[in-house]
């Protein structure tokens, strides 16, 4: 045991030391927070609501075109000839009531407005801002709305939500192509070419000439259990059907929209093989399920797919010197299986020629309008596959090890990037005349 | 752009606040350490040995110089060991005018709390504090609003909008100085992070700048005092 006493620091230097630090310390941050003091004198006011447009029943997002939303508040067209699902209009502070007309490719609407305005001081240089709040509708001429917040912000929020009432007869129908990208199945959207869609039951042609990938047609809601027959002549395939049957069901779902007629419970049928697509299905829900009863807004609920086309090989030109995409100009382009002429038309940098599945290479001859031939010789392995089979049993074969194994005198160096054939047109080939 | 200006703003202040409280608070645990290893420990008195009582240089400063401020405040503290009453009473006015808009405000107010000090054994009582307030203010302001607004048709907005005799309360985490600079004459600062304000005004006026708070605008306040006290000893310090 020890009877000393500890060396013990009594000098005040640590002390003074910590005070001096505290002291500069807290004095700098004073100065940083009296800067960040200043206010800003943008956008300062609390006057802005955010007006929705939804679906009633599935209450997803709908798009108004609108020509313009006025108020006899100021001369200012806000919206002028926009489509949105969703905006934001300010509110005159300078009263208590606001009165919006939504001009729109639908018809004109109204909508009344009730608040209360604060003010508050903000500097001498921003002047005061006004803060609105204790929103209410007292009127509307829309299908139905709801207030969902009261208080207007600086910028839109989620103040009110217009809803119109569901159309019931409308659907989308899709195109889609099948892919194969390995030993991937999938699809993608398909533009096709129609020469027109032609409802039975309307006798009119939608979409003549027109290249489209979702296609909105309307549903006959006059017979219950009517099959519906609609034509798609399309530019490629030619003439298909698409045969449907529906339950029509009348009832009244939302109130202000009366009774409606309702389509649901739809079924393909079967048509004759020659106007058949290449398989047709309903979309499926988020639960996988089939989506067959008409929704409103018009997401696709059928798809038609088109096969892939497995046993197409693409053939580019390219220019000698500086390896870029070269055109030219074709008559004939050929191969040794088919009597086909594969040539486009127009001047062009490439082909797409198809390979003979039952054999183990494939003559292609080019012939320019100059007169010149020349031919390839592509070798590859023909694999037979099951994928697609049902809807594309004839193209179940997927062509790999693609090689160039003979080549016209003229050709030198042509490359193959690509090995293996796919269903999205490829850059199989590249060859160098 | 802005949303993000402000929410950085408002970070930024609580980060302040924070690393105040950290730096203070382990600053001064290290001391707290040093002083119990040096010294043996005495029995704790809580009678008080002395009340300081002082003002703010500051507002004293603004009111001479500052066209816009009129104010003044008095502080008071009396020990509890390391532990200390503090009540703070004071007034100001401000006054702003643009041309279009005229504001003005007046009003009194009281802070009452209590400080812990963290240099106990500093021969002279310097000290270091944290501290805790509850603050209330009784103030009237009004504005004048003379302006033409071009955005909606022009409408000429002639307003006055008064708020009288109103209430505001709000809490305040403090820190600070107090410096012995020569025999009863003290020095010090107190650094405000004020929050938690309510207020009862019932027109349309918000209230911009409350007495004894400041601006309103946020939700949380920064506020300082540069003090000198003179202190009035009760019982000689053992």
């Amino acid at each position: 045991m020890e009877f000393g006493l500890k060396a013990v620091n009594l000098s005040l230097q640590p002390r003074v030391s910590t005070m001096k630090k505290a002291t500069w310390f807290i004095f700098l941050l004073i100065i940083i927070a009296s800067c960040l003091n200043d206010p800003d004198c943008f956008r300062i006011n609390s006057n802005v609501i955010g007006i929705s447009f939804r679906v009633m029943g599935t209450g997803k997002s709908d798009t108004l075109r609108m020509y313009g939303v006025t108020t006899q508040n100021t001369d200012s067209t806000f919206y002028r000839n926009t489509a949105a699902t969703g905006i934001g209009i300010p509110l005159d502070f300078t009263t208590t009531e606001s009165e919006y007309l939504f001009q729109t490719t639908r018809g004109d609407y109204s909508i009344a407005l009730k608040y209360d305005v604060n003010v508050q001081f903000v500097s001498e240089d921003c002047g005061s801002k006004y803060v609105l709040e204790n929103l209410e509708t007292t009127g509307h001429t829309f299908d139905s709305i709801r207030l969902v917040s009261r208080t207007p912000g600086t910028t839109a929020g989620g103040n009110i939500e217009i809803f119109r009432c569901p159309r019931t007869d409308t659907m989308a129908v899709a195109f889609r192509q099948l892919t194969l990208s390995g030993t991937t199945k999938s699809s993608q959207a398909l533009v096709v070419e129609t020469n027109g869609i032609t409802p039975d039951f309307t006798g009119e042609t939608l979409y003549g000439g027109e290249k489209v990938s979702i296609v909105y047609l309307p549903v006959n809601l006059d017979v219950d259990k009517h099959a519906m027959v609609i034509d798609f002549d399309q530019v490629e395939g030619g003439l298909r059907k698409l045969d449907l049957n529906y339950t029509l069901t009348e009832t009244q779902r939302y109130r202000p929209c009366g009774v409606q007629i309702f389509a649901s419970e739809m079924i393909i049928n079967a048509v004759e093989s020659q106007y058949a697509f290449d398989s047709v299905g309903f979309v499926l829900n988020e639960t996988n399920s089939s989506i067959r009863s008409v929704l409103d807004p018009f997401d696709p609920m059928i798809n038609i797919y088109r096969c892939p086309d497995l046993d197409i090989a693409g053939i580019y030109f390219r220019n000698r010197q500086d390896r870029a995409d070269s055109t030219v100009s074709l008559k004939s382009v050929t191969v040794n299986f088919q009597t086909t002429n594969y040539a486009p038309t127009e001047p062009t940098t490439f082909i797409r020629v198809p390979l003979n599945k039952s054999a183990t290479n494939t003559t292609v001859t080019i012939e320019y309008q100059t007169g010149k031939i020349e031919t390839l010789v592509l070798s590859y392995t023909a694999t037979p596959i099951t994928r697609f089979r049902v809807a594309c049993s004839d193209q179940n074969t997927l062509f790999t090890n693609l090689a160039v194994v003979a080549q016209g005198t003229t050709l030198v160096g042509s490359q193959v990037p690509n090995a293996s054939l796919q269903s999205i047109p490829t850059r199989n080939i590249e060859i160098f005349p | 752009m802005q949303v993000f200006k402000v929410y950085q703003q408002e970070t930024l202040k609580y980060f302040h606040s924070i690393a105040i409280l950290l730096f203070v608070t382990v600053g001064v645990s290290a001391q707290t350490k040093t002083d119990t290893t040096e010294t043996k420990k005495k029995p704790t008195s809580f009678v008080p040995t002395g009340v300081r009582v002082g003002t703010d240089l500051i507002a004293i400063g603004m009111t001479r110089y500052v066209d816009s401020y009129k104010g003044w405040e008095v502080n008071a503290d009396v020990d509890f060991s390391r532990y200390y009453l503090a009540v703070d009473v004071g007034s100001w006015s401000r006054d702003y005018d643009n041309g279009a808009e005229i504001y003005s405000n007046n009003g009194n107010y009281f802070r009452i709390g209590g400080d812990v000090n963290f240099l106990l054994k500093d021969p002279d009582r310097n000290m270091f504090f944290l501290g805790l307030r509850y603050g209330r203010s009784k103030f009237s302001e009004s504005l004048q609003v003379n302006k033409i607004d071009s955005m909606w048709n022009n409408n000429p907005v002639n307003e006055r909008y008064s708020n009288s005799n109103s209430n505001g309360s709000w809490f305040e985490l403090t820190t600070g100085i107090r410096v012995k600079i020569w025999k009863v004459i003290w020095m010090g600062y107190t650094a405000r992070l004020k929050f938690g304000l309510t207020t009862n005004e019932d027109g349309n006026l918000i209230p911009h700048d409350i007495p004894g708070y400041g601006r309103t605008d946020k939700n949380v306040a920064w506020g300082f005092n540069y003090q000198i006290f003179v202190r009035i000893p009760v019982r000689r310090q053992q």
